[in-house]
């Protein structure tokens, strides 16, 4: 757990998987760093495929089931999503 | 000589047998385990309970020995069941089913001899079991016959009874007479040295699947002779003897087995806080928290019923014959279940036969015998059923009122009532009529407050609505409906009656613990938890959510463990 | 060597009159604790191993109900035989999913030589779990280190069943620095290319039940495993371990089947002889009503097993959720299942060399190692928690994959070919989710008012369980204790399901006892409805079972079941 303060989210969609990550930690999004590993952060493997299919619900597209495997860091993951989401012509992140 | 007191006793013997987990310690679960394996009796322990002359606890002090309470026989012998059930049943438990019927149907030379006997160290085999029959003892062929000369001859098998082999005496069940009628068997009290040894036939050792330990053998009688002095009670009473003596140990057994789920709670325990899953130790899962504390309550609601059963047997007269099968078929369900659940917090390790935690699976193996051994479940529902009409009658909405000293295990009560052992309550059961009574008082005391008050509220006002309705049903019962081909809803109302009575048990000795000053057992966390589980295991909602109980449980069972306490009323400090 | 198909009804006449597989002998080993090495050896003359290498590999494992079936035709002789054969499918089963991703290359030509071996009689272990560390792979030590020469793979793996004994073994090891998904890799290890060096056996573990079963272990020391023996790529191993359960947690259910045909025959046979009280014990209500309750329970776990393992090939993207129901409800139910038996049988359950050899005990003992090991009921029941947001919106959103779901159901429908197993599923369970059309046609199916009204009821409690599963409670760390609970009444959901499915498929048809269909479906859910609500059930039904049961067999010797027939009628 890093001393400093963490940055504050870039974006919507990073706010967003930091307040995932929180709620399954039982943490304030505030004490969640957006370069700490998942698998640091203590997600359990399981909960890794399950989350894709909240992202998934989240932002309308189809994503891979080892995504945090290959995107270690919500921050990671944010700029693929991004990148995914920009691809497939569709808005940026916001609930369905 | 004075006899220490049975606290004293049990500390003694604690003492002697030491800490289980030792790897040094010759009594441990490292030496007992091998015993297992080998099949053999655990001969260091037997030593040690020699050492301790534990045949004492099974003779009336009237003939020189220790017995006296019911429950604080219970005690010692559960302090042998922590440590190795295969012990406690192989070393005496069998002689003291035996010799209960000699105290209560024996003359008084024969009670000496029987004393003597066992005061020296020597077994007695309680000769009953026939493979044939079960439970079903009016259907025993071996037989004893007068023959021309009116010498009474023995003869037939007995078969899968303990200490048969290695018993110098035998009190053996036979058949006097034809049919199947209740006085048609005599007990019979026959030394073997006394009797010409090719009348006497050994038969095979019978392996089991637990209690491996433990001697189960056979023996052939040919037209042995026995002498009309070896008749306990007269002759046709047998059956009689027998009926009155199950209701001790009825209640004794499941009272004593209570320490094996002490054990294997403790073992359970150690591994969750020893082991460590996803990063953090297995304790921390609340799954497991809830599974060790749904544990720990099985024990104490069996700690309370026997109890209060065993101290019944002194202080209210003739009632007991329904409580003890009540008892034994409440209890052996709650220890059973409870051991299951545990073994899915132990995991892979539950499997193994070695290793830290391999005694695990011994404890679970040697309980089976709850189920059936002595008295099979159903066998036991079937006893109770002929006399719930008559209870649901009178018995469940009169008197007389329990003493309060039925709830009070620190009270001393005086030696067994052999002679007042009755088979038939009479219509009389106070411990189901304390619920409601003691539901009063709860409201009156105001013992609990605030949200506990409520939640013990909302569980008792469920137990006594399904007392209620079970006292209407069992009214309703016809003598067609009460035979043991019953349907199986109708044996559900001794069941049924057997999970309020632990109930009545549980709130009763919580009302009185006031008065211990013992402020764990004050907690009325364990009373929520013991009634809800009992109200939900009779089909009522119980607490909304027992969440927050369980994790106050949880930590006392933690606190307990840390302190190497037992986890049963008594609380006592263990060797560690 | 060519060995004519077998089919598992062939197999299982050909067990009943085999010697090894006798109970004298197989308790005789049992007490020895040694190792049925006989057995094992005419499974292997039967051709039995080319059940575990799929069809397109050159073996005849096609739909899985038929390994699930060949399964249970051992373990209903004898469990330890069964794990220990078994297990070999268990090691192949990664290099089968490697192969099906990438059949062509590298892999599928390793895929296809270890298919050879297997048929040949190859054993091939599966070394996943280490000392001290459980269920939590990702905690392993083993380590492979890349070498230009191949991997030095050194760490200890144990217990692992059959890792002395067998030939190859398929190791999970870390080949990265971290602990992520990534970092893990599977290897095909072939001891002959070891010679001896590097390596040596663990002790055996002396355990609870299987106890003549190879449950030893291996560690490794700087052993040089060849370049090329990675299964699949590097980095591949969570994720082909993670499918390759989906496989291996569903054909346990052929274990648990046969341990309860064993126990029921058993106690089946002993109560119909048993006189107690002056009268026959199998005229008792409580032990009709009990008998009945016990065979409505095998009849429950067999149609989930039906249909989940026809689900591999005609639901495969769903079988992250039948995978995991039935590893976690099917051993549970028949440890219980075995319990029941155990009361009626008395102190014939507790004695091991009384009433047919004391096969009753072994059993009891070789069968609660199947709740334990490939994943027990708590891995099994978080990773369906897991899953709850999901399958919550695909129930409300009433999804379905009909063709999968008709395939899955019907076992005369050709099975699809093309699906490709995933992580997690993403259309939720449609065999549960097609539970409301199900009930539905359940009148026009000629089911009576009581069946349909506790179809309705579990319907109904169902309907209120999804509502709860958009909470955030499940996707917190620390799951909750009453979530566990909340899966196991998620499982017997999925077994209602497939009891009605199977029950409308077999009546569509015409041409089974219909009577006797009903009485089973209506027994079914009257046990599946007790144990979701906690009390028991109205017990007419399970006498009528019993009832039935006494004509059904006659002069036949073995208890029906739905799922030996389906295959008998092919």
């Amino acid at each position: 757990m890093p001393e400093d303060k963490n940055e504050a989210p870039v974006n919507d969609l990073e706010q967003w998987l930091t307040r995932q990550v929180a709620t399954y930690l039982d943490r304030k999004p505030e004490e969640i760093d957006q370069h700490t590993l998942f698998t640091d952060h203590g997600l359990d493997s399981v909960y890794a495929l399950t989350f894709c299919a909240d992202i998934e619900d989240f932002l309308g597209i189809t994503v891979s089931d080892t995504l945090l495997w290959d995107y270690a860091t919500i921050r990671a993951l944010a700029d693929h999503l991004t990148e995914l989401v920009a691809g497939s012509g569709r808005q940026g992140a916001g609930t369905p | 000589m004075s006899t220490p007191n049975p606290a004293d006793r049990v500390d003694t013997l604690e003492r002697l047998l030491g800490d289980p987990e030792d790897v040094g310690n010759p009594l441990g679960y490292g030496p007992l385990l091998e015993a297992d394996e080998a099949d053999l009796m655990f001969a260091a322990g037997e030593r040690a309970l020699d050492d301790f002359g534990l045949n004492a606890e099974f003779v009336p002090s009237e003939y020189g020995g220790r017995l006296r309470g019911l429950d604080t026989f219970i005690g010692i012998m559960r302090a042998v069941y922590r440590r190795d059930p295969s012990l406690g049943l192989g070393y005496g438990f069998s002689s003291f089913i035996a010799g209960v019927n000699v105290w209560s149907a024996g003359d008084e030379d024969q009670c000496r001899e029987a004393a003597s006997l066992l005061l020296s160290g020597q077994r007695i085999a309680a000769a009953y079991h026939e493979l044939a029959h079960g439970n079903d003892f009016a259907g025993t062929d071996c037989a004893a016959v007068r023959d021309a000369s009116g010498r009474l001859l023995l003869s037939g098998r007995k078969e899968v009874v303990c200490n048969i082999q290695r018993s110098r005496a035998l009190v053996v069940l036979a058949r006097t007479a034809e049919g199947r009628g209740s006085r048609n068997h005599s007990q019979l009290l026959i030394d073997k040295a006394a009797l010409p040894p090719e009348t006497l036939v050994d038969l095979r050792r019978w392996p089991s699947v637990g209690m491996r330990g433990v001697q189960l053998g056979g023996m052939e009688f040919r037209d042995c002779p026995v002498p009309d002095s070896a008749v306990l009670g007269d002759e046709g009473q047998g059956t009689e003897t027998a009926l009155r003596s199950f209701q001790l140990t009825r209640i004794a057994l499941p009272g004593m087995l209570c320490g094996v789920l002490d054990s294997g709670l403790r073992l359970a325990q150690r591994l969750a806080v020893e082991r460590e899953l996803y990063g953090a130790p297995v304790s921390a899962l609340p799954t497991v928290r809830a599974q060790l504390a749904d544990a720990f309550v099985d024990l104490l609601i069996s700690d309370c019923a026997t109890t209060v059963a065993a101290r019944g047997v002194h202080l209210l007269t003739g009632q007991s014959s329904v409580h003890a099968s009540a008892v034994k078929y409440q209890v052996s369900g709650h220890l059973m279940g409870a051991m299951d659940s545990l073994s899915a917090v132990l995991g892979a390790n539950f499997y193994l036969r070695e290793g830290r935690y391999g005694a695990f699976q011994k404890l679970l193996r040697d309980l089976k015998l709850a189920g059936f051994g002595h008295a099979a479940r159903v066998a036991c529902l079937v006893t109770m059923l002929p006399q719930m009409p008559v209870l649901a009658r009178r018995g469940w909405t009169e008197g007389p009122e329990a003493p309060s000293e039925v709830f009070r295990p620190d009270v001393e009560v005086g030696a067994l009532p052999f002679q007042r052992l009755s088979l038939f309550g009479r219509g009389r059961d106070s411990l189901l009529t304390a619920l409601a009574t003691g539901a009063e008082r709860m409201a009156a005391d105001g013992a609990a407050e605030g949200a506990e008050a409520a939640e013990l509220r909302t569980l008792v006002g469920q137990l006594l609505d399904e007392s209620e309705a079970l006292r209407r049903e069992c009214a309703l019962l016809r003598p067609s409906d009460i035979g043991v081909d019953a349907p199986p809803e109708v044996l559900r109302l001794p069941a049924r009656y057997a999970a309020l009575l632990s109930a009545s048990a549980c709130l009763n000795v919580w009302l009185e613990s006031g008065t211990r000053g013992d402020p764990a057992l004050q907690d009325p966390a364990w009373l929520i938890a013991a009634l809800h589980r009992l109200a939900r295991g009779l089909g009522h909602a119980g607490v909304d959510d027992i969440g927050p109980v369980r994790e106050r449980l949880y930590s006392q069972l933690a606190e307990r463990y840390e302190a190497a306490e037992s986890f049963d009323l008594s609380r006592r400090r263990l060797p560690s | 060597m060519t060995v004519p198909h077998l089919t598992p009804s062939a197999l299982d006449e050909h067990l009943e009159r085999s010697e090894p597989f006798t109970e004298p002998v197989q308790a005789r080993l049992d007490e020895a604790e040694e190792f049925p090495a006989a057995a094992c050896l005419e499974l292997d003359r039967l051709g039995v191993p080319s059940y575990y290498v799929p069809q397109a590999l050159g073996g005849w494992l096609g739909d899985y109900t038929d390994l699930i079936r060949v399964i249970r035709a051992v373990s209903r002789k004898d469990l330890t035989v069964a794990i220990a054969h078994v297990k070999t499918f268990l090691g192949g089963a990664t290099s089968w999913v490697a192969a099906e991703e990438s059949p062509a290359g590298r892999t599928g030509q390793q895929a296809r030589a270890l298919a050879d071996r297997i048929v040949g009689g190859a054993v091939v272990s599966w070394a996943l779990t280490e000392p001290g560390r459980g269920s939590d792979l990702r905690s392993g030590e083993t380590f492979a280190e890349h070498t230009p020469s191949g991997y030095r793979l050194s760490g200890r793996k144990w217990p692992v069943n059959n890792a002395t004994r067998s030939d190859l073994l398929t190791v999970l090891a870390r080949t990265g620095a971290g602990n992520g998904a990534r970092d893990f890799t599977l290897l095909l290890v072939d001891k002959d290319t070891l010679a001896g060096d590097g390596y040596e056996h663990l002790p055996k573990a002396r355990t609870l039940g299987i106890r003549g079963a190879d449950i030893s272990g291996i560690a490794f020391d700087g052993a040089l495993v060849p370049e090329g023996s990675t299964v699949g790529a590097p980095g591949a191993g969570f994720e082909l371990v993670l499918k390759a359960f989906q496989l291996t947690r569903t054909i346990c259910a052929g274990l648990s089947l046969g341990a309860a045909d064993h126990a029921l025959d058993v106690t089946w046979h002993f109560v119909r002889q048993r006189y107690l009280y002056g009268k026959a014990l199998r005229g008792f209500p409580h032990v009709r009503a009990k008998f009945g309750e016990l065979f409505a329970a095998r009849h429950t776990v067999e149609a989930l097993s039906m249909v989940a393992g026809r689900s591999v090939h005609a639901l495969p993207e769903e079988m992250s959720v039948y995978s995991a129901v039935v590893k976690a409800l099917v051993p549970e139910i028949v440890d219980d299942v075995v319990i029941g038996c155990g009361e009626l049988l008395g102190s014939r359950a507790f004695l091991r060399e009384e009433l047919r050899s004391g096969s009753f005990q072994k059993l009891e003992r070789d069968h609660r190692i199947v709740g334990i090991f490939d994943g027990n009921r708590y891995v099994n029941r978080q990773s369906l928690i897991r899953q709850f947001p999901r399958l919550g919106t695909c129930w409300r959103d009433g999804e379905l994959r009909e063709r999968g779901l008709h395939a899955a159901v019907d076992p005369n429908a050709p099975l699809p070919r093309d699906g490709r197993l995933r992580m997690i599923s993403r259309t939720g369970c449609s065999l549960l989710q097609a539970l409301p059309y199900a009930v539905d046609g359940l009148r026009a199916a000629g089911a009576s008012p009581a069946a349909i009204r506790s179809a309705r009821r579990v319907l109904d409690l169902c309907d209120r369980m999804h509502a709860g599963f958009v909470d955030d409670d499940t996707r917190t760390a620390r799951i909750g204790a009453e979530l566990f609970d909340t899966a196991r009444s998620y499982e017997l959901c999925v077994a209602a399901s497939a009891v009605i499915h199977t029950f409308l498929t077999r009546v569509g048809r015409g041409d089974t006892d219909a009577e006797f269909d009903e009485l089973c479906l209506r027994a079914s859910l009257a046990f599946v409805l007790s144990r979701l609500e906690g009390r028991p059930g109205a017990r007419e039904v399970y006498g009528a079972v019993a009832d039935a049961l006494e004509v059904h067999l006659g002069q036949a010797d073995r208890l029906p079941s739905p799922m030996d027939e389906e295959e008998l009628r092919r």
